[in-house]
Parts: structure tokens; C-alpha cells; sequence
């Protein structure tokens, strides 16, 4: 008998203002089934809208909004759909643990992480407080948080992504369940925090035969650790198996695209492309941007943190240049203080020779109109960054709107950019919310695009997307580069993503710059030894390493 | 945050504070200018000649220039006796009453235990069926224990607290008593320290009826707050936890939806504490309310002043109570 077992299990969305009996919704979830055996470790890997994540949620009982659900689901024989809230709630907490994507937003914000823990200890158990706690720091230990004793009274605000994703663990083995269900676990954090995860995952589910249900986007990450590997495509099963069957000889092509789609994003640039584009290449082009000891440090009470200190580096015109690093190395600020989100303290950037006005007093910084034309932005969260009550079409118009454009040549503008970006004319009268994440942020590239920039700065622009789509945008971004002669300024914590697309690379380590050079060079001969840590960290669909593990 | 920056933070504040209150009293000091045409009218006996209200005018002080007499608010008020007065001596004096020639600090200690009393009762009714009746409807969104406790919050949200008061009145003191249950008083004061359970039958109903008109504020803020946090992940994760509905929304979901009900709550609170004018009215209850109406048409100035002092200083401690706690909450993330 499986452990937990999914079977014929469809899941469908209901409109909450019609009655139910008058519903036939399309099934998000469709006949799915697949089973976990005790010890065992099951993948579940799709793009996002492939239902990977609320067959799990509805099977559990924890989707919200109206669903109704089909088929049965069952934890050691016994079906969960058909239990009482109660025995559900028995089971939940103690014998199914979970872990979700995001620990920052499934941790409460206002209670110490050591409460938070021994919460499901109280309610499972009947040890005294005494015993509770020392559960507790015993569990943090476990999950390799230093310190415990103090940590335990932290909120989460105060813990790093990492810290915080292991005490999301230490709350889903609480109670050394028989199941973990981990919803994109690593997929929020850091590529090496990612490592020492999966890493802790590993070894829990060695040390206490504990079975887990890993759900990813990434077939790479998923390689490492699966037993078995489980693909979904629009709600349903598009092929299963043991993982060397799936991930090394798939049978179904929609596999092999994410198996290519992981692959592409860490395998280096290595022609630069500006040379034949940008006609003769100078001995020592003049950079379009130059940054120069640029400096700032953030202020919360007399603490002091600083974010950059002393960077150095240009961008060619129609260049891509990428930058790395975990977070707090400060890459998303170097990308605010050029964007003119924000002052530095001190340095200088220069676009095409000129510095740019740098007032330190002034919070929000105003740059000359020729510079706010010449550096756009695109951020890292499509779903947040476009206004849901604009269209398309009035999202990519904003700026040409705000340069006094007329309603005409606005017209014009917004299908050139438009149709550059692949954005196809039946989208632009559609709302944010109709749009998928890819979608969305070609509209968002379209905008940065709509004043014919000669610098885009994109911070984190693929973070928010699924691996497929990933390897659309990059393919978008070169392009662009190729067709505009736009440079970027790429910005991410992913070297994979990296790779693939810059021609140069800039890696911040947490004590400053590590390294600066050609993305061939970084990536086959690191010069430091941070960029080497970064570069084995990264998960690899190398057949070598799957037959070794 | 640091010591100094606690420090920074607590001196800005308590300077604004100050700020606020004297400005206040500046305001209205002006507005009394305007609003009492010759107090000294007033005062007199009636048929007095012009002479005496002159001399009555002289011996009060208001037949200086109204900048005169602000300054002299502040540092030296108008004092028959001679003694020094003022706001900002200590302690700090309001003047003496037009019409019953006690000092103003003497009239309103008389007066605050009684609003004090309506204003804890009511709160504590009211924080304990808002929270409850908020949370329960949240918990079952649409169902018929959220469509009746919205019925109940929108009628009394429409109701304005004197008919409420009379309703209560009505049933609870008339019918009651015709049907041979006397229990509530129509209405009087009995202090704490003469009898706490007089004291506590003679507010039933005049607490009822203040709080009923939170309950039906609060339970509409704390309902929408909550179900904006249920959506959250953090929910889920106690979800999947195994804690039972009780614990999610009253241990979880609360505390997390806690801001705007605080911040809203400690304006109503200051609100009442400053004179619950109407209830006071009509359970005749002799507290700050009742006194804000007598003198303000009767134009005793210093009291009226005193009064909106009162308040202005209950409203500017209380804002900044709160503020602390949320300060505190959100430090945490």
C-alpha cells in the first residue's frame, strides 16, 4: 500500500457567485493520479498552470476558494477527501508536514519563530512547555540553525530566506512525520542557500525514512534528490517514472522542452554579438555607462549597512552586462542608484561621459529628462509591476504619455515596441490579469522599450518566471540587443540565467566585487574562489553527476 | 532600534505633543473670544448698571485685550485671589469657572471618574464583542451569522446613540419595570468607592449603549481585516499545521489583522474619554460631557477651554499609545 496516493484526482475552480449545481468549470487538476511509497522521494515538475501545486493543496484540504474536487486521495489507505475537518487536522501537522515556496510570506510576521514551532508540537502532543521548548532548539538544531536559543525568539523579519526556510522545516518534521510535502522550496532563495537545502532535505529524509513529495518548475533542482519524477502539463500527467528514465531519457517531447530549457539557461555566451553588430569595434569603445567608486550604505538608526562600497565598471553600448550575487550583496542597489531610484553616497556614473547630478540629501532623486529617456527599468515581479487597472496597451503608452506624445504616433509607437517584444496586438486591450507571467513581462520589456532606450536595467526579470518561459525572455533580450543595439544591465542571484545571457559578468560577493570579466572566461576559469562556491552550487542536468549520486 | 534613536524618536514626538495641546488651547481660546460677547453681562446681577459690570469685568480680567488675556492663560491666569495660575505652572492651574467659582482643574478631577467609568466599561464591552462577532463573521464569510451580525452592525451604525439610549430606556428601565423587574436605573451616577455594584447597575445600560455603536463600527473593521489576512500564507501554513479553526483565527489571523482596528481604536477611545456628550445626556451621568454642555451655553469660557484641554490631551496620549504598539509590531519584521 502507497503511503499517499493520488487517485483519477481532479481538481475544478468554481465562480463563487453562481450556484454550484449550475457549474462546469474546467478542471485545473484532471484525473491525476501518481503514489509515494514510504522513504521514497516523488517530484512533481511542471510550469506554473500545470496544477502541480493545487492537486497537492486541494488533496490536503488547504486551497482556498471555491474548488470542488473529484476522485479520491489516500494517506495510508484511508481517503482524506472523505474525513471529518478533525481527523484531517490529526493528520496534518504531524503525519504530513509541509514546506511552501516562500518562507518570508508563510511564516507569521508576528510571532517568534521558536513559538512558531512548538505551536505544532502543542497541539499533536501532550508535553509539558519544558519539554516543548527543548524540542524546539533540538528541531533547530537539527535543521542546522546556529544559536538556536536565540534564534528561537527572533521574528521572522530578523532571520535570512535561508534561516527562515529551515525553520519552515523544523515546523514540517516537528513531529517526524511519515510524509513532507515541499511546495518549490528552494525556489524563492539563493542558488548556494538553495544547495544547503536540498542538502538538509536529503539528509533528514536519510536519517528518518521520511517520504517527500517535492514539487519544482526546475527538472534540474528536482534531479538531485527524486527517486521517481512525475511531469504535469495543464492539470495533467504527461509522463512518470523512476528519475533516471525521466530526467535522462524522457519519452514525451513536452519533457524533453523542460529538460532543453534547463539546460540552455546555464550554458554560457560565448560569441559576443556587438562586434558584428555595432560595426567596427573599436580598440576601447567609449562606454555608454560608466560607474565609478559608487558607494552607499543604508541607514536604519545609528546601524550602518553597507550595500556597495567602491564599485568600478562600464557598459558598452548595445552591451550586456550581467551582475551576480546572493542576496544583500547589494546588486539590486547598483541598479536603483543607475535607474535613479535612488542617491548614492558617493561615486559617479556618467552616461556617454556626462556624471550624472548627484545630491545626497535629496531622497527622491530628479534626473535630467535625457537620462530618465536614456535608462529604463524592468523589475523583477511582473504580477507586481504592471498597473492590474491598465491595459497593455495604456501600460506600454505610459511613458511616451508622460513625454507629451501625441495620441497618434503613440498609437504607432506602442505596436512597434509592441510587435519587437512579441507581444501580439489581440493582448493590448487585455488587463494584467489575463496575461500569463511571460506575457507579462515581455509587456513590462515593451514599456522599458517604448522611449527607445539605449540602457535597460533589469533586475531580476526572470526570478518570477517558470524555466520555459525563462529561456523565452533571454532568447526576447537578444534580440532586442541584436535588433535596438539596446544595452542591459542584467541583474540576478541566478548564474545560470547569467551565462546565457551577458557578455560580460560583474560577481558581487558579500564583501564587495569578486570578479569582473568575459562570461566564457568567469564561467570556465573563475579567478576567485566565491565565483567557484557560486558556480558548483548551481544544479546541472549533467548525466555524469545524476549516475553518481 | 537603538538607544538614541528610541531617544530621537520619543523627544520628536513628545515636543509634537506639546506642540499639539498648546495649539489647541490657543484655538480654542480665540473661538471663546468670539462666540461669549461679554462675559461680564453674564456674571452680573440682572439690572446691574454699566459700572458694575465694568468693575466685574476689571476684577476677572477680561477687559484686557484677548492676547493679554491668552498670555495670561499660559503663565499667570486670571486669578481673583492673587495666587500664581496657569497652564504652564505646576501644577498647572485652568482658571476659575464664570458660574460656580471653583478652580477648573477642582471641576473636572470631580468630573473625570464618572466619564472614566462610562469609558472603561464601554471599551471593555466593547474590544470583547467586536473581536468576537468580527472574527466569527470572517470565519463564515456569507453564511448567516455574517449576514446577521452585518444587520446588527448597520442598525446601529444608523442609529444615532440618543435613540439608542432612549431604546434601551424604553425596554430596559419602562417596560421592564411595568412588567415588575426593576433592576435598571433610568439614570444617575454612583461612585466606585460608595458601592461598586450600585455603581456598576447604574452604567449597564449607558455602556450598552456606547459600546453598541463601537460594536457595530469595530465588528464591520476587524470582520474586513481579518478576512483580508485569512488569504495570507501564513494562514495556510497554520492550516497545515493541524490547528484547529479556533486557534487559526483567533491565535492567527487576529493578530495579524490587528493594525487598523488599533489605530482606529485608540481615536474612538480618545473620542470618548473627551466626553461622551449624549450618553452622559441622556443617563444623566455628571461627567465631562454634561459639563462641556452647561458651560458652553451658560459661556464659561475657562471651562469650556479646560475641557477641550482635557481632551486634546487624553486624544494626543492615547494616538501615541498606539502608535508605540504598532511601532512595536512592525519593528518585528
Amino acid at each position: 500500500m502507497p503511503l499517499f496516493e493520488l487517485d483519477a484526482f481532479s481538481v475544478s475552480f468554481l465562480d463563487p457567485d453562481q450556484p454550484e449545481r449550475h457549474q462546469t468549470p474546467a478542471r485545473t487538476v484532471d484525473s491525476l493520479s501518481y503514489a509515494v511509497d514510504e522513504g521514497e522521494t516523488l517530484a512533481i515538475v511542471g510550469e506554473s498552470g500545470s496544477g502541480k501545486s493545487v492537486s497537492l493543496l486541494a488533496a490536503t484540504g488547504l486551497l482556498n476558494g471555491d474548488h470542488r474536487t473529484e476522485g479520491a486521495v489516500r494517506f495510508r489507505g484511508h481517503d482524506l477527501l472523505a474525513a471529518t475537518p478533525k481527523q484531517r487536522r490529526g493528520i496534518l501537522g504531524k503525519e504530513i508536514g509541509f514546506v511552501f515556496q516562500d518562507p518570508q510570506s508563510n511564516l507569521h510576521p508576528f510571532k517568534p519563530v521558536g513559538r512558531q514551532i512548538e505551536e505544532v508540537i502543542a497541539e499533536h502532543t501532550a508535553l509539558k512547555p519544558a519539554a516543548r521548548r527543548a524540542r524546539v532548539l533540538e528541531l533547530l538544531g537539527e535543521v542546522g540553525i546556529q544559536d538556536a536559543a536565540q534564534k528561537a525568539q527572533h521574528y521572522p523579519g530578523h532571520l535570512s530566506g535561508g534561516q527562515r526556510q529551515r525553520v519552515m522545516i523544523a515546523i514540517a518534521i516537528a513531529l517526524n512525520p511519515a510524509l513532507i510535502i515541499a511546495d518549490e522550496p528552494t525556489t524563492a532563495l539563493d542558488v548556494s542557500v538553495q544547495a544547503g537545502i536540498l542538502g538538509l532535505l536529503g539528509r533528514l529524509q536519510r536519517e528518518h525514512g521520511t517520504a517527500i513529495v517535492f514539487v519544482s518548475h526546475d527538472l534540474a533542482v528536482v534531479s538531485r534528490i527524486a527517486d521517481a519524477i512525475v511531469v504535469l502539463k495543464d492539470g495533467r500527467l504527461v509522463e512518470s517514472g523512476p528519475r533516471d528514465e525521466v530526467a535522462l531519457a524522457p519519452r514525451e517531447p513536452y519533457t524533453r522542452a523542460l529538460l532543453e530549457a534547463s539546460r540552455a539557461r546555464i550554458r554560457p555566451r560565448v560569441r559576443p554579438i556587438r562586434a558584428t553588430d555595432a560595426g567596427p569595434a573599436e580598440a576601447e569603445p567609449k562606454p555608454l555607462l560608466g560607474v565609478r567608486g559608487l558607494t552607499k550604505h543604508y541607514r536604519r538608526g545609528s546601524r550602518v549597512t553597507p550595500a556597495v562600497t567602491g564599485l568600478d565598471f562600464t557598459v558598452g553600448a548595445g552591451e550586456i552586462v550581467g551582475i551576480v550575487g546572493e542576496s544583500g550583496s547589494g546588486k539590486s542597489t547598483v541598479g536603483k542608484v543607475i535607474a535613479g531610484l535612488q542617491f548614492a553616497d558617493s561615486g559617479e556614473i556618467l552616461l556617454d561621459g556626462h556624471a550624472y547630478p548627484t545630491k545626497v540629501s535629496t531622497q527622491v532623486p530628479h534626473l535630467p529628462a535625457e537620462v530618465r529617456r536614456s535608462v529604463q527599468l524592468v523589475f523583477q515581479d511582473p504580477y507586481a509591476s504592471l498597473n492590474p487597472r491598465r491595459t497593455v496597451f495604456q501600460s506600454i503608452a505610459a511613458p511616451l504619455e508622460a513625454n507629451g506624445w501625441s495620441k497618434s504616433s503613440m498609437r504607432e509607437r506602442v505596436a512597434e515596441v509592441a510587435r519587437r517584444t512579441v507581444v501580439g496586438d489581440e493582448l493590448l486591450n487585455r488587463y494584467p490579469v489575463a496575461l500569463s507571467g511571460g506575457q507579462k513581462q515581455r509587456v513590462a520589456i515593451a514599456r522599458a522599450l517604448a522611449l527607445g532606450p539605449r540602457l535597460v536595467v533589469a533586475d531580476e526579470p526572470l526570478a518570477a518566471l517558470d524555466v520555459t518561459t525563462q529561456v523565452e525572455i533571454i532568447e526576447l533580450i537578444l534580440s532586442l540587443q541584436q535588433s535596438l543595439h539596446t544595452a542591459f544591465l542584467f541583474i540576478s542571484h541566478d548564474l545560470g540565467v547569467v551565462a546565457a545571457i551577458a557578455q560580460r559578468v560583474i560577481v558581487l560577493g558579500p564583501n564587495g566585487v569578486e570578479e569582473i570579466g568575459e562570461t566564457e572566461q568567469v564561467f570556465t576559469a573563475p579567478r576567485s574562489a566565491y565565483t567557484r562556491t557560486l558556480l558548483d552550487a548551481i544544479p546541472r542536468l549533467d548525466e555524469a553527476e545524476v549516475s553518481t549520486r | 532600534m537603538t538607544a538614541f534613536a528610541r531617544t530621537q524618536f520619543l523627544r520628536t514626538r513628545l515636543t509634537r505633543m506639546l506642540i499639539t495641546v498648546i495649539a489647541v488651547v490657543i484655538v480654542t481660546f480665540v473661538l471663546t473670544q468670539v462666540a461669549f460677547t461679554n462675559p461680564a453681562q453674564n456674571l452680573a446681577p440682572p439690572n446691574a448698571s454699566g459700572e458694575t459690570i465694568d468693575s466685574i469685568a476689571r476684577a476677572y480680567g477680561i477687559d484686557r485685550p484677548w492676547y493679554e488675556q491668552l498670555f495670561g492663560y499660559f503663565v499667570k491666569g486670571p486669578d481673583i485671589q492673587g495666587t500664581p495660575t496657569g497652564f504652564l505652572n505646576w501644577p498647572p492651574s485652568l482658571g476659575y469657572s464664570y458660574q460656580q467659582q471653583r478652580p477648573v482643574t477642582e471641576l473636572l478631577l470631580e468630573k473625570i471618574p464618572a466619564t472614566l467609568s462610562l469609558a472603561a466599561g464601554a471599551l471593555m464591552l466593547w474590544v470583547i464583542f467586536s473581536v468576537l462577532l468580527g472574527v466569527l463573521a470572517a470565519r463564515r464569510q456569507g453564511g448567516w451569522f455574517d449576514k446577521v451580525t452585518s444587520g446588527f452592525s448597520y442598525t446601529f451604525l444608523s442609529l444615532p446613540t440618543f435613540v439608542t439610549g432612549m431604546l434601551l430606556i424604553y425596554f430596559l428601565f419602562y417596560q421592564l419595570s411595568l412588567a415588575g423587574f426593576r433592576f435598571f436605573p433610568s439614570s444617575g451616577y454612583v461612585p466606585i468607592t460608595e458601592s461598586p455594584g450600585e455603581w456598576a447597575r447604574h452604567l449597564i445600560l449607558p455602556w450598552l449603549t456606547l459600546a453598541l455603536a463601537e460594536i457595530a463600527i469595530f465588528q464591520r473593521v476587524i470582520r474586513s481585516s481579518v478576512l483580508e489576512v485569512v488569504n495570507q500564507d501564513y494562514i495556510r501554513t497554520a492550516k497545515a499545521k493541524g490547528l484547529s479553526d479556533r486557534r487559526i483565527y483567533f491565535g492567527h489571523a487576529l493578530s495579524g489583522a490587528l493594525n487598523p482596528v488599533l489605530t482606529l481604536g485608540g481615536i474612538e477611545l480618545a473620542a470618548i474619554i473627551g466626553g461622551a456628550v449624549i450618553t452622559e445626556q441622556v443617563f444623566g451621568i455628571d461627567g465631562i460631557g454634561r459639563l462641556a454642555v452647561t458651560s458652553a451655553s451658560s459661556g464659561d469660557a475657562p471651562v469650556v477651554i479646560g475641557i477641550t484641554l482635557f481632551s486634546a490631551v487624553v486624544f494626543v496620549i492615547t494616538t501615541f499609545v498606539v502608535d508605540l504598539i504598532t511601532y512595536a509590531r512592525s519593528a518585528r519584521q
